[in-house]
């Protein structure tokens, strides 16, 4: 594609699709831009500091939702390719169909949202996508599930691409897991950290999309033909699953800039450790088992579901912790690192995370969950590691991706971009986390008055957080375009 | 218990900020010798640091059942039904000091059933389910007007879902 | 040697299970019908054609470029006889239980033929595909307020469904597990990145 670049680039290694990939952080650009604009009207209106129909809330809420965490799902994935093709061969069109079948699901969900009226929120659960009350009709929901289902498939063919490459290459998902090294201490073609974390990516996105594709699909046969009921116990274990495992994987494939260009400051290779490669692999399970933890108010769930919901949620956290945490520390420790705006966001990507596993982890006790479930705590936890974790990520990988030959240090208008998004998103998402404590629920339209004020210091936040991602993004758009011009 | 839950929360998050701000203020490049430090000892040492915290706190919060329901003849039985946009709820005055345990079905979305206390602080909740019912108890200790909040997503009208419920005396 | 035995066992599996008695007998219960008889015409069908994979697809290449004749041949014969209407069909009419011994085998072969020749992206998206529509299925079996097909009982339906849930689960771990052992040749790109080969300094 567009291989040839704008003055004052510098080539990066050649990338099948790589304009493809571009063009997803162009559109990653616009739609975070967009839906944090949302975002912040919520927060207004919570705040009484605009009024909106409840209506129009939760539509906006239905898009901010969906849209989010499609994107963060969409530059995951254009990272983890990017970076995975430095390793194996990659075929290029099917990330141009996989992000073609995103942008199609894409319209057909906001033209359900804001032509059609669904309000159903992203997570569709069973049966309010079919029981609106009379606000939106079945094609609504309908339009909705099949946009989701439209990018469910573009990730099904991406994954299955990069499974297939990584077979290719090592032979087999126990090679590609490092399961060699792990178990025996096989030296020889151990796979660089980019493999491992894709593989075990594969495995747990690609169970989770062929679960999440049956429930759309059940989903949307129920909207036309009614009587053909789903016991909502298992549709709520079947979403949750998946919507859990997606905006899992967005994080972990995010993660993967981090081993790939944080040691480009350093001067040292990320090492593939046997405890490395346990971590993956751990991972592969921890991120598959820890859903249940969303369904500790649900009193018909087994009880040995609910504590393993606890159990897994405490130990998922510790290879994020013990292991990418304390590596990358480690790592930095006397490295001289030259602090630009792509390492220092992709340090905030992982402090992000960091600090957000720790509310997370809390709530995921029950005798906690049961007062702090679906209160703003949950969006509190949450906006940390994807605001500050999954955006930062992002954000660092593009200026990393449109870095000029000339030196560029931590100054002017991308260290002030950058200090306002740092601040604005940490205070965000902590009043968040403040009015969880309050209990204040989530998901609400309009909110008492007594909460007002929160609300009006996290609109605050927020703006100042969009502000500063604007700031940020605006030199990486210029670059981004003219590199694509090419 | 929110208070506690919130300020151990912010503590925790600062121990790692702060991990993060040590670890950054030496990212220099020191003495010339660029090697990270052989830190697997330290890591071995917080893995099973780890472990054992977990292990400690787990039992710790799960014993009690956490989410036990109370049975037996003192106990009062209250049923609740949620439909869009509203709750029905066959008792609305609970005597104080006496297990109470909720019934929770829906006749058409999910929702959230949760009591709020005067101060606007959550008790108790649990989810209503379509085709199940979700069973929660809680033990009132002061008398009072109590509020009923909708926690789960059911569509436009789902913050208005509200109602009240009276603690009494006996 | 192995090919030509599984050939002739594949002759005479076809022979039976189009006789008369075992017809009728395997048509008496949905089960039979749906997960015995019709994967068994595919099956025979396809151990039959791949024998002779060779011979056929000689000179017929550009007919079926990278297997999508074939494919698609199978599918729609496939999604024709998942129809609740045409397997009612096949027990009510002779005409449809004919067509369905000729359609499933041959469905069969042209998958057969396809096969090898199809890329492993598509191959991939197939199984997954397969899983997901298996779980779909076996929830329309289960939940249906009624029966699907009208020459069978509830009962049989519901069966039906159960076992489908465990076949979709099964084929999972199957396809997941075999991810897991294969032993393909492995293919090492020219140049590996060097570290920090996308850096300035
Ligand atoms: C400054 C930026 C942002 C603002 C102002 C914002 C604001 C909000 C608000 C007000 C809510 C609803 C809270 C409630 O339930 O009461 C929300 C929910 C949510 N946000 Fe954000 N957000 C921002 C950034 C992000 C980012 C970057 C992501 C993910 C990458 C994200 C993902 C979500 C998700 C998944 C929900 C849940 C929607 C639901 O409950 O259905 N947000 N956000
Ligand atoms: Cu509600």
């Amino acid at each position: 594609m567009a291989q040839a670049n704008a003055p004052g680039t510098i080539s990066a290694p050649s990338c099948p699709a790589d304009g493809a990939v571009k063009l997803t952080m162009l559109l990653t650009v616009a739609v975070l831009l967009l839906m944090m604009a949302f975002g912040l009207t919520m927060r207004m209106a919570q705040g009484a500091l605009i009024q909106i129909d409840p209506t129009i809330f939760y539509r906006l809420m239905t898009a901010h939702g969906i849209g989010m965490v499609g994107i963060a799902g969409m530059s995951g994935s254009a990272i983890m390719w990017y970076f995975l093709s430095r390793h194996v061969s990659l075929a290029g069109w099917v990330f141009w169909i996989h992000l073609g079948l995103f942008v199609v699901g894409v319209v057909a969900i906001l033209g359900s949202i804001f032509i059609g009226g669904y309000a159903g929120a992203w997570t569709f659960l069973f049966p309010l996508p079919a029981i609106s009350g009379g606000v939106w009709d079945v094609g609504a929901a309908a339009t909705y599930l099949i946009g989701v289902i439209l990018v469910g498939v573009g990730f099904l063919v991406y994954l299955v691409e990069v499974g297939r490459a990584v077979i290719e290459r090592y032979g087999n998902f126990a090679n590609a897991l490092g399961w060699p090294l792990l178990f025996s201490g096989k030296q020889d073609d151990v796979p660089p950290p980019t493999v491992i974390a894709a593989a075990a990516i594969v495995v747990f996105n690609g169970i989770s999309t062929v679960v999440g594709a049956a429930v759309l699909i059940i989903s949307l046969i129920n909207l036309y033909l009614p009587s053909f009921t789903l016991d909502a116990l298992l549709a709520k274990n079947m979403i949750y699953f998946f919507g859990h495992v997606f905006i899992n994987a967005s994080i972990y494939m995010a993660v993967i800039a981090v081993y790939e260009i944080v040691p480009e400051y350093t001067q040292q290779q990320w090492k593939v450790s046997r405890s490395f490669v346990a971590s993956w692999n751990a991972v592969v399970f921890l991120v598959m088992a820890v859903y249940t933890h969303h369904l500790f108010q649900d009193g018909v769930m087994p009880a040995w579901a609910l504590v393993m919901g606890q159990i897994i949620s405490y130990a998922s956290g510790i290879p994020l912790l013990v292991i990418t945490t304390f590596s990358l520390l480690t790592y930095l420790y006397r490295s001289g690192i030259r602090w630009d705006l792509a390492s220092a966001l992709l340090v905030t990507g992982i402090f992000g995370w960091s600090i957000g596993a720790v509310p997370a982890i809390i709530d995921g006790m029950i005798s906690v969950n049961n007062i702090m479930h679906n209160t703003q705590w949950v969006p509190g936890h949450f906006h940390l590691y994807l605001l500050l974790g999954q955006v930062a990520l992002t954000l660092g990988f593009s200026a990393w991706l449109t870095r000029t030959g000339v030196h560029a240090s931590l100054s002017g208008w991308n260290a002030r971009g950058f200090t306002i998004y740092l601040l604005g998103g940490m205070g965000f998402a902590i009043v968040f986390l403040v009015s969880g404590a309050s209990s204040i629920p989530r998901r609400w339209a309009t909110h008492l008055p007594e909460w007002h004020l929160q609300d009006q210091v996290g609109s605050l936040f927020a703006l100042a957080a969009i502000l500063g991602v604007g700031i940020i993004v605006l030199p990486i758009t210029k670059r981004l375009v003219l590199s694509m011009r090419g | 218990m929110h208070q506690t839950v919130l300020f151990t929360s912010l503590v925790l998050m600062m121990a790692v900020a702060a991990i993060f701000l040590f670890s950054l203020s030496r990212s220099g490049a020191g003495d010339g010798s660029k090697k990270a430090p052989k830190l697997g000892a330290l890591r071995f040492v917080l893995f099973i640091g780890a472990l054992v915290l977990g292990a400690a706190v787990s039992i710790g919060s799960l014993r009690p059942w956490p989410r036990a329901v109370a049975a037996g003849a003192d106990v009062v039985s209250v049923k609740v039904t949620g439909s869009q946009w509203s709750w029905e709820i066959d008792r609305k005055t609970i005597p104080v000091g006496k297990p109470v345990t909720f019934n929770i079905a829906t006749t058409d979305v999910s929702h959230g059933f949760a009591v709020y206390d005067a101060g606007d602080q959550l008790l108790v909740q649990s989810q209503a389910m379509p085709g199940y019912i979700n069973r929660v108890s809680y033990t009132f200790r002061t008398a009072g007007k109590y509020r009923i909040f909708c926690m789960e997503y059911c569509g436009v009208a789902h913050h208005d879902m509200t109602d009240e419920i009276l603690v009494v005396a006996q | 040697m192995t090919e030509r035995l599984a050939f002739y066992a594949a002759v005479l599996i076809l022979v039976t299970v189009s006789s008369s008695p075992v017809r009728l007998l395997l048509e008496q219960s949905l089960v039979s019908h749906l997960l015995i008889q019709m994967p068994a015409l595919v099956l025979c069908g396809w151990t039959i054609a791949r024998r002779h994979r060779d011979a056929i697809n000689r000179g017929r290449e550009s007919f079926n470029v990278g297997g999508a004749t074939g494919l698609s041949f199978a599918l729609i014969v496939f999604s024709f006889w998942m129809l609740p209407r045409s397997v009612d069909g096949s027990v009510q009419n002779p005409l449809y239980e004919f067509a369905k011994f000729v359609t499933l085998p041959f469905a069969g072969a042209s998958l057969a033929l396809s096969w090898p020749k199809l890329p492993p992206l598509a191959i991939g998206i197939l199984k997954c595909n397969l899983v997901s529509m298996m779980l779909v299925l076996s929830w329309i079996y289960t939940t249906s307020p009624s029966r699907l097909c009208n020459s069978y009982l509830r009962d049989e339906q519901d069966m039906l469904g159960q076992i489908v849930a465990v076949l979709a689960i099964g084929l999972g771990c199957l396809f997941g597990g075999s991810l897991f052992c294969g032993t393909t040749t492995i293919v090492r790109r020219k140049s590996a990145t060097p570290i920090g080969s996308g850096g300035r300094e």
